[in-house]
């Protein structure tokens, strides 16, 4: 099952720049799925979706000397390699990985999501004392996808579980299709935070400096 | 779903829950794919074909919360979402039953 490009992979390229990405979409052998039964799509999408998921985690972790799958912990989450730190996400035919040296970045956590126009039953993803360069449903999904990313960035570092009310998110700054914010989380634990909206795609990335790599990435 | 017997009598119509879960699942795949020219090319249809992952169950929250009386907690959605209506049912009512009734204690 090939993994084609795809344009979200050069903007969660853009939102890592420390960290090595990989994906793409697994769209291009699918059949057409009104020839399917809705359990035989299902089955189908699930079974491609692992396969291309393993492939780009081939790839991601070749260069480290690991082949997956990677062990996962008790809470369910992925162990990566010794030295590094890793997130992986998908939606519909689109996988994402990217991985991170931790002398880098201490924990990182990425997410991508689609604009389907229905996200307004999402409004309580965000707190009263929140906001986000836009309104609605984009408003929401920016928040949700955000959120996801924090959320992915936080276990590993804490091994805990925390809900949306946990995080509350401060924005920085905005253009036409970036967004960059600080998540405040349980713990006294802060992150870096941003998205990029590419067309209906929004890309979120997470990710938590140590101490030391803060000094050392304001003289880079 | 039948209910396992260790989930904790909330007063809530755990069964009335369940169809309204299943029912928001069957709006969610009603109009997939309707159209004639519902585009396949880039993963269209398929980029578009209804998935219970954690932004679909976080969608559900309003449901959880009108049958429950609590707030939804989202770190309770199993990492990756669920593979069927079934197994979200079989995951989540127990669980999010079982805080329902630690708050009401």
């Amino acid at each position: 099952m090939p993994v084609s490009p795809h344009p979200v992979v050069d903007c969660l390229r853009k939102l890592l720049p420390k960290a090595t990405v990989k994906g793409g979409t697994f769209s291009s052998s699918l059949p057409d799925p009104r020839n399917l039964s809705p359990d035989e799509r299902r089955t189908l999408i699930e079974k491609e979706r692992d396969s291309a998921v393993s492939k780009v985690l081939r790839e991601l972790l070749a260069p480290v000397g690991v082949d997956p799958p990677l062990n996962r912990n008790t809470g369910g989450h992925r162990k990566w390699p010794k030295g590094y730190t890793g997130s992986v996400t998908h939606k519909g035919t689109v996988v994402l990985a990217a991985l991170a040296r931790k002398h880098d970045v201490e924990s990182l956590g990425i997410d991508v999501e689609l604009d389907e126009g229905n996200d307004m039953e999402l409004a309580h993803v965000m707190r009263n004392d929140e906001s986000f360069p836009a309104s609605g449903c984009a408003q929401n999904l920016i928040s949700f996808s955000a959120k996801e990313a924090v959320y992915k960035a936080y276990y590993p570092i804490t091994n805990q579980e925390i809900g949306f009310s946990d995080v509350r998110i401060i924005s920085k700054s905005s253009s036409n299709s970036y967004w960059q914010g600080i998540a405040q989380c349980p713990e006294s634990i802060q992150m870096e935070v941003s998205s990029i909206r590419r067309g209906d795609w929004v890309i979120s990335a997470a990710q938590y400096f140590s101490r030391s790599q803060i000094s050392r990435n304001m003289f880079d | 779903m039948d209910i396992p017997p260790d989930v904790p009598d909330t007063g809530a119509d755990l069964d009335a829950l369940e169809e309204d879960i299943r029912d928001w699942w069957a709006t969610q795949n009603e109009d997939w794919g309707a159209g004639d020219d519902d585009p396949i090319e880039d993963g269209g249809l398929w980029g578009g074909m209804p998935e219970i992952d954690s932004k679909a169950v976080a969608r559900t929250a309003s449901i959880w919360e009108d049958h429950l009386d609590l707030d939804f907690d989202p770190s309770l959605i199993q990492e990756g979402g669920y593979e069927s209506i079934d197994e979200l049912i079989n995951d989540l009512i127990p669980r999010l039953a079982d805080k329902a009734a630690q708050k009401a204690d």
